[in-house]
């Protein structure tokens, strides 16, 4: 991980800012609207609603090393560790008389959108009984390869479902001009986060996954936000500074890999170390450029529906492979990790064969490790550090 | 010129002393207690028979899980490289290695030089491992040596599930209060072993020839039990505990002649 950034100071204060707002908002009667990570939040920003990440909620749990005390208070009430520790971590607080990282702010609204797995909405799902507050699910069909008009249509109607949805619970009017002017505003952001991101790319470089990892907070909750524009312009010119300066990601650049996945949360820092000492830059993740995103403001709906639902969870294997690799190509690495996740199934299914694949149409040697994003109970030090070792051995 | 490899397992600690290339002395001990103690201890009884110190060892690598504790290592390689070293130079022609340790199992692929080029380990679980026969013999009241030849003497052995030890073993134990016969259940157990080991080593693409290492490969069931699975003999090293140590050995050997050279 680099040094620390002066930006960081600035997320310190929007995160707090985020967070603030939620309360402010709880006060004010604001309604707060569970969304999740990759929805159509913009949606909500344009009609001055606040939106809530409950799996921000979760990942900070997880860097917090509470997951498990949060799962377990979920476990109490019959949820299986097997499942999504986002969710585990979401409901145990829920249960929970004891709030380790602050209590989970209780929705007044959720929604969901079914993108990124079959777990999320079974946890809104839950919640939505849990706190007894309406619910809409944002459905999106499996999208393989191209998507087709039928597909496209579906998607574009729910959409109008969804503002009928909001205006009735909310009491407020959906004006498109002011969604244009926030997808404007996401648009500007998710392009300034792809070139923070793209400048993983050069060798050596000033920036790399994990710290995209801890950078990616303020485009998840503040996209469709000035916030965020502000937020990555600051990013962008201290990374340009730095380059100039020579201050760079890992101070021995040497190999760089992809990250297939989410990290492991409780344990960045150990990774981003143990990487670094093996003068190896984690240089992507399809995780991280998820929110890399390119808007068309003047279709505001139309180009919702058109980047959401086709982020890379909800894709055939053929299109996943063939995105993996183009990420391999482009920021020239010399091997991948696919991280096996408990926590998330959609993500881990076939990486054996993936990773024979992978090497069969790269010549790049890959490594498969199983672990939890969330959780240290499925963490297993020793032998995932035999395994990385091993694989470091391979690529020197 | 004497160099070492010292092999720190979750159940025996290894040591392997090259002489010019040659094996000058070897030493299988139980791992137990502090291993910067292990350590010393292994290789001044390794040492001792040759009249020489740790000081006139031109370079020691250690592996194994324990290796980072090692106090006097030069460097520290993984255990899969220096399995697949190790085994590279006793079998030039093996391609496959199936290597079963005290804490967990892997398939590691090899080219000629015995570089690894792909590799899987069986993830936080101790089925299908050494620890897992060690559970089973104790829950039996068998000797873990006799289990390998006992599983052989079966006509009818039991089903046993293996998902995980703890339950594998009060099945077991079950088994035991019915009154099952001891070797079906030993046989049974070893299926079980093979079948979870056969699963990983499917992960890989499998190529002959294939040698089996550490201390499950002293387990004539379990060999026996893979080879069907596999369709092909296995290669049984005389000293199949000895191979991570031999190729740590020889890492510290080119790391020696690489610094008289240079």
């Amino acid at each position: 991980m680099s040094e620390p950034f002066k930006t960081a100071a600035l997320m310190k204060e929007l995160m707090a800012k985020y967070y603030d707002l939620g309360e402010e908002s709880r006060r004010k009667g604001i309604p707060v609207v569970w969304v999740t990570a990759v929805f159509p939040v913009e949606i909500i920003y344009a009609m001055d609603l606040y939106p809530y990440y409950p799996e921000n909620f979760g990942a900070l749990a997880s860097a917090r090393k509470v997951a498990d005390k949060l799962s377990m208070a979920a476990e109490a009430k019959g949820y299986f560790n097997d499942l999504c520790g986002y969710a585990r971590c979401g409901i145990g607080d829920a249960y929970s008389l004891e709030h380790p990282v602050g209590k989970i702010l209780s929705p007044d609204l959720l929604l969901c959108c079914n993108t990124q797995c079959g777990s999320l909405p079974k946890w809104f799902e839950a919640a939505g009984r849990f706190y007894n507050k309406p619910y809409f699910l944002w459905d999106s069909p499996m999208i393989e390869d191209e998507t087709s008009d039928i597909k496209q249509n579906y998607l574009i109607k729910q959409l109008y479902e969804l503002i009928d949805f909001l205006e009735i619970t909310t009491k407020r009017r959906f004006d498109i001009n002011k969604l244009q002017e926030v997808v404007a505003l996401s648009s500007q952001a998710t392009a300034l986060w792809n070139d923070c991101l793209e400048m993983a790319a050069l060798k050596p470089a000033p920036f790399g996954f994990f710290d995209a990892c801890i950078h990616m907070a303020p485009i998840v909750v503040w996209r469709g936000r000035q916030e965020a524009v502000d937020y990555y312009r600051q990013l962008k010119a201290e990374l340009e500074a730095r380059l100039e300066k020579k201050i760079y990601a890992i101070p021995n650049e040497r190999h760089k890999v992809y990250f297939d996945h989410i990290p492991v949360w409780p344990r960045l820092r150990w990774f981003a170390d143990m990487f670094a000492a093996n003068d190896t830059l984690v240089a992507a993740s399809q995780y991280t450029h998820a929110w890399a995103m390119n808007f068309d403001p003047a279709r505001p709906l139309e180009t919702l529906a058109e980047h959401y639902p086709h982020q890379f969870v909800n894709r055939g294997v053929d299109y996943r492979l063939k995105l993996k690799m183009d990420f391999m190509r482009h920021y020239n690495c010399d091997g991948f990790i696919l991280f096996s996740n408990r926590s998330c199934k959609p993500n881990s299914i076939g990486l054996y064969d993936k990773k024979r694949m992978l090497t069969e149409m790269t010549g790049l040697p890959g490594l498969v490790f199983e672990g939890d994003m969330s959780d240290l109970r499925f963490f297993s030090e020793g032998q995932i550090k035999t395994l990385f070792e091993t694989y470091f051995e391979q690529l020197v | 010129m004497y160099v070492a490899g010292i092999d720190i397992g979750s159940i025996y600690s290894k040591a392997v002393i090259l002489k010019n290339n040659q094996v000058a002395a070897s030493l299988v001990k139980r791992t137990g207690g502090e291993i910067r103690t292990i350590s010393h201890r292994i290789m001044d009884e390794a040492l001792t028979p040759l009249g020489i110190q740790l000081e006139d060892l031109k370079s020691i690598v250690a592996t194994g899980y324990g290796r980072i504790s090692v106090p006097f290592a030069e460097k520290q390689v993984t255990e899969i490289t220096c399995f697949g070293r190790g085994t590279a130079q006793l079998f030039p022609d093996v391609r496959t290695v199936i290597d079963i340790g005290g804490q967990d199992s892997k398939g590691i692929k090899i080219d000629e030089r015995g570089r690894v080029t792909d590799f899987v380990m069986n993830d936080k679980c101790a089925a299908g491992t050494g620890r897992f026969l060690e559970v089973m013999a104790n829950a039996l009241e068998v000797n873990l040596e006799d289990m390998g030849p006992l599983a052989l003497q079966s006509e009818s052995p039991e089903e046993i599930g293996i998902t995980c030890t703890v339950f594998a073993e009060s099945q077991v134990i079950s088994l035991v209060g019915e009154g099952r016969r001891k070797v079906d259940i030993v046989a049974g157990i070893h299926q079980a072993i093979a079948e979870r080991i056969y699963g990983l080593l499917k992960m890989l693409k499998i190529e002959e020839r294939i040698a089996i290492t550490g201390g499950g490969a002293k387990n004539i069931g379990l060999v026996h039990e893979l080879e069907k699975r596999l369709g092909t003999e296995l290669i049984v090293p005389e000293e199949p505990q000895l191979i991570g140590a031999h190729g740590a050995a020889l890492m510290a050997m080119e790391m020696a002649m690489h610094r008289k050279g240079g």
